[in-house]
């Protein structure tokens, strides 16, 4: 099990002056058996972060270490790491077993331990009666599952999730989420999971890193990004229906916009009664969101 | 669509007997004439009901006695002429795999020059370059070897394109996915991409087994000795040479059909493939 520092973490396609700065600078400190979220619009970087920590993808600048070891230059197989993709990406042509015995056999583990690990795996997950189909004759959840099979046989020291759940169904997709993370509970192998998904994020996430436009906008656990948004952007992005914000707001200093969470009380007594509008506020800070002020 | 009448299925049925019929015919005529005695197809009405000579002529055909050479026969011609389709296939489809992989997932310099330039070589098939690739052969000192009949025709831009086609709707996902397994580039290649592309190898095994088995020009060039004819050209001397009265056309129609058997296995073998390979489609 292992840490994961980004230090700088900078990407660029191009080069020279033609370089499209994509990622710009990316610092957290991620610890050892740590469920990390890392949430945003689409194009906003979470998955080529995600592809550079895998190494799928050159790092323009800034350091990437697991475990303690900078990672920059090494092959994704020499990264100790696990991925599941969007779409699986299995092999097509080989059975279940296949699939998941793949990356161990190009390791040149004997194959009695092979097949130990990925009884062991296909237990776990129910694979078990599954393990001499192919692929194309899975339903989609059972092949998300050996996605994961695939990479838990494999004994990683970080699991790296791109958006996993994106193409299984509402009902689906909310038990694979309990399933995660039972898993990672079993397991306690630090992992980093990629999703667009806002309540995928705030279940489950120990804590989340919220991006826009190539930028770490907050990183902290869901009730931190939920309670306390760093920024507007966070504080319209989480939450559904979002924050309302209000730019001239009554009692507030001119040039700030006060964010109110819609579950909050909203009735102009009750409004006025806050925290952040008058300092007799008898509302508990938990369910009133405090003031925070960006000059518009 | 047009409402089922009776007359209409009489109507497209005779159309397609008399197409089948068509086509046909001439195969029908060559099995027939490899069935009597010389003497005999030559009388004025060619006789059209399969005559009692089939095993002797067939024999004659397989084992020599025709009037081309003393020692050569069709067993040996469809020898040289089975070598030579397998070598320029197996060669072709090893090849333009190869070529297809490296330009579809190396970055190397001169890469889309590289593409281009295989990519015109389809517009110049083997009867245009025949004079130069002649002389090359020739001066290699090929004439007359399985390496002068094959090496030519062995390089194929067609065969390349349709690879790089399929390797470009192979997804990325799974080029990273063996990646992350940690399969090199050749194990990748070797584990994943071949018998992803299975079916297109069988596809493409037909067309260029009965391309080469059919190669008539270049071996007309390339050999002079016996030894080396390939069945088609065996049968071109059979009817070429002499004059009208000195041809056994029982004979020669035995090897025609004889020579008209392995491609049409190859066809019947190799179509299970490559329907089932249509059929289940990869997700």
């Amino acid at each position: 099990m292992a840490s994961i520092s980004l230090k700088n973490v900078v990407k660029r396609y191009g080069h020279g002056k033609t370089a499209v700065p994509v990622l710009h600078g990316i610092n957290a400190e991620i610890s050892d058996r740590e469920f990390i979220v890392i949430v945003g619009p689409s194009g906003c970087g979470k998955s080529t972060l995600l592809r550079m920590v895998a190494g799928l993808e050159e790092i323009s600048g800034g350091d990437i270490a697991i475990g303690g070891r900078v990672v920059n230059n090494l092959e994704p197989a020499e990264r100790d790491i696990a991925m599941v993709f969007q779409n699986y990406a299995l092999y097509p042509h080989m059975t279940v077993f296949d699939n998941m015995a793949y990356g161990l056999k190009i390791k040149k583990v004997p194959i009695a331990e092979i097949k130990v690990r990925v009884d062991k795996a296909a237990k776990i997950l129910e694979l078990g009666h599954l393990l001499e189909r192919k692929p194309r004759e899975l339903s989609g959840g059972q092949r998300q599952r050996v996605a994961m099979g695939r990479a838990i046989v494999r004994q990683p020291q970080v699991f790296l999730f791109d958006e996993p759940l994106s193409n299984l169904d509402a009902k689906l997709r909310a038990q694979t989420r309990i399933e995660i993370q039972k898993l990672h509970r079993e397991l306690g192998i630090t992992s980093l999971f990629v999703t667009h998904d806002q309540v995928e994020a705030m279940t489950l996430a120990q804590r989340m890193i919220v991006m826009n436009a190539g930028v770490m906008e907050q990183f902290g656990t869901p009730e931190e990004v939920y309670h306390t948004p760093a920024s507007i952007f966070v504080a319209s992005f989480i939450g559904s229906p979002p924050m309302n914000l209000l730019r001239n707001a009554p009692n507030s200093k001119p040039g700030t916009i006060l964010g109110i969470r819609p579950e909050h009380p909203t009735s102009p007594r009750q409004a006025g009664r806050c925290a952040w509008t008058r300092s007799s506020c008898w509302a508990p800070s938990a369910w009133c969101t405090p003031p925070w002020g960006v000059t518009a | 669509m047009v409402d089922r009448s009776p007359w209409l299925t009489v109507l497209s049925h005779a159309v397609m007997i008399l197409g089948v019929m068509v086509v046909a015919f001439p195969l029908y005529l060559a099995l027939v004439a490899s069935t009597h005695t010389a003497a005999d197809i030559v009388q004025a009405p060619m006789p059209l009901l399969p005559g009692g000579e089939m095993w002797a002529n067939y024999k004659a055909a397989l084992f020599g006695s025709g009037k081309l050479g003393s020692n050569t026969n069709v067993v040996h011609m469809m020898w040289v002429s089975f070598v030579t389709a397998i070598i320029i296939t197996v060669g072709k489809i090893a090849i333009s795999l190869l070529s297809a992989f490296a330009i579809v997932y190396f970055r190397f310099p001169f890469k889309m020059l590289c593409f281009w330039a295989i990519f015109l070589t389809l517009m110049l098939p083997v009867e245009v370059r025949i004079l130069p690739t002649y002389k090359v052969v020739a001066d290699l000192g090929l004439l007359n070897t399985y390496g002068g009949l094959t090496l030519p025709l062995i390089a194929s831009a067609t065969a390349t394109f349709l690879f790089r086609q399929f390797f470009l709707t192979v997804p990325d996902e799974l080029v990273e996915a063996a990646r992350m397994d940690g399969a090199g580039p050749m194990r990748f290649f070797k584990d994943v991409l071949v018998p992803l592309s299975k079916t297109s190898i069988a596809a493409l095994f037909v067309i260029q087994f009965i391309y080469g088995w059919n190669q008539y020009l270049w071996p007309l060039l390339m050999t002079t000795t016996e030894d080396m004819y390939p069945v088609v050209i065996g049968i071109k001397r059979m009817v070429g040479g002499g004059g009208e009265a000195s041809i056994d056309w029982n004979i020669a129609m035995a090897t025609a059909i004889l020579a008209m058997l392995p491609p049409a296995a190859v066809v019947i073998l190799m179509q299970k493939w490559f329907v089932k390979g249509l059929v289940d489609t990869e997700k």
